[in-house]
């Protein structure tokens, strides 16, 4: 048992696939088009509810054990540099991450979990 | 509900509408029979204008054209009155474009400036394009001729007065390019890391410039008219400027405007054999491979940050466009990992 009262994630599932089953066949043109849009923002958005907050957490783990692998001074580190993001941002600007391998699978890694996301 | 608003308002301008193209057609009198509007273009409004000409030289129907801004139109693009100009200078230089017949910066008329074109017969839109193979006739053939309308959009060449509006040519786009993309991608407050890397892969790797010449900038497919027979226009042509040829041949060639048929490297529709050869028969100059490989990195690039603004418009920018909003969340990811993919670290090698 749930406790009976569905939360938004699933209430989108659902008015999406309503959606899908029962309103799109009988659109045409571009009613049909929009409505398509309409089902991929609500995919997205369900995708989003159920795990944005663990891949933003992820995601910020990474970034820091990876400034702080590359020798990159962040906010983590408490001297008033940038965020990681920002920092890693910089460095690359400035050249002391050209080529790096490393940065290169993570940020694979990263770009694999936001196109999860959008299914 | 929001054409339909559109068109009560076109309707409530009708009458200083036709007094404005009697006027310009050097006609006694212009009917304006109908006007519907078109849909697509986040920028531009388009509506199809089926006119009838009493007296004057254009007398009789005409199928037109009228464009005008969008409600909310985007800083980047060339005003409609510099639009008109650039058809008409790429009319003169034997380019297939709409004919551009008459420009209206009267504010009193529609409430904004807009011009007419003579209407050309087809389609567009990629999806067809894709579904019906044979849409826009042999497609080998479609390749080369599309690679002589670019190569006679590329043999205009500054200085030119006619588009004195472009200004000074930079000494060198791609990295003129990179420092932009580095800009726009600050304005939009967040980091972008995948683009930075293949940021800082563009600045290590450009080639020697080519040029200036006039570059169309969104020279693709969705952006040229076909009928059953073949080409029948070239389209948009509101982020012209001066810059690299190569730039225009890698926007071209990008595998995000495949439209999901990657193998058919020329825009989708052809492999690049047909396309660089029609280019490169009427230009007179050599397609490089690396340079064109450069440049579909940084059409990449360059997508992923128009796509990001896009979705921008509709979070401070206050616009309510599910469209644009989709735009910006689903396509910079997939652009990305083009990018990443095309700049791995084995890649790096050439400095300068």
């Amino acid at each position: 048992m749930s406790g009976g009262e569905p939360k938004g994630a699933r209430l989108l599932a659902l008015a999406r696939q309503e959606l899908l089953e029962a309103v799109l066949p009988a659109l045409s043109g571009d009613a049909r088009y929009r409505a398509r849009l309409i089902a991929n923002a609500m995919k997205i958005a369900v995708q989003e509810l159920e795990s944005a907050a663990a891949m933003t957490e992820a995601t910020a783990v990474d970034l820091a054990a990876f400034a702080q692998s590359a020798e990159i001074p962040t906010a983590a580190g408490g001297d008033g540099s940038a965020d990681p993001e920002t920092a890693l941002r910089d460095a690359l600007r400035g050249g002391s991450l050209d080529a790096s391998e490393d940065l290169h699978n993570l940020l694979a890694v990263l770009n694999r979990r936001r196109r999860d996301v959008l299914g | 509900m929001i054409a339909k608003q559109e068109e009560s308002r076109l309707a409530a301008r009708k009458a200083p509408l036709e007094e404005f193209l009697a006027a310009a057609a050097g006609a006694e009198a212009v009917e304006v029979a109908d006007a519907r509007p078109l849909s697509g273009g986040a920028i531009q409004e388009n509506w199809l204008l089926d006119l009838i000409v009493h007296g004057g030289p254009s007398a009789g129907p005409l199928e037109a054209v009228l464009r005008t801004d969008a409600p909310s139109s985007v800083a980047v693009s060339r005003s409609r009155a510099e639009e008109f100009m650039l058809l008409r200078v790429a009319g003169r230089a034997g380019v297939s474009v709409p004919e551009p017949l008459w420009l209206c910066e009267d504010p009193g008329v529609l409430g904004k400036t807009f011009y007419v074109m003579r209407r050309v017969a087809g389609t567009a839109a990629p999806h067809r394009l894709m579904k019906e193979s044979d849409l826009g006739g042999d497609r080998d053939a479609l390749a080369g001729r599309l690679g002589m309308e670019l190569a006679r959009i590329h043999a205009i060449v500054p200085p030119c007065d006619d588009l004195a509006f472009l200004g000074e040519p930079a000494p060198d786009p791609a990295r003129a390019a990179v420092a932009r993309y580095r800009r726009h991608l600050d304005a939009l407050g967040s980091s972008f890391l995948a683009l930075e890397w293949g940021l800082r892969w563009c600045e290590l790797h450009a080639p020697e410039p080519q040029g200036p010449v006039l570059v169309h900038q969104d020279f693709r497919t969705g952006n040229y008219m076909v009928d059953r027979q073949g080409l029948t226009g070239i389209l948009d042509w509101e982020f012209c400027d001066w810059g690299d040829p190569m730039s225009d041949i890698g926007w071209f060639c990008a595998a995000c405007w495949r439209y999901g048929h990657t193998e058919l490297e020329a825009g989708g529709i052809a492999p690049r054999g047909p396309f660089y050869h029609g280019y490169e028969r009427q230009s007179g100059r050599r397609i490089e491979p690396g340079s064109v490989a450069f440049w579909e990195i940084m059409a990449h690039i360059r997508w992923a940050v128009i796509a990001l603004q896009q979705g921008e418009r509709t979070l401070s920018g206050g616009e309510e466009s599910l469209e644009l909003a989709l735009t910006g969340r689903v396509y910079p990811p997939a652009v990305e990992a083009e990018i990443l993919r095309q700049t791995a670290p084995g890649s790096w090698q050439a400095r300068r």
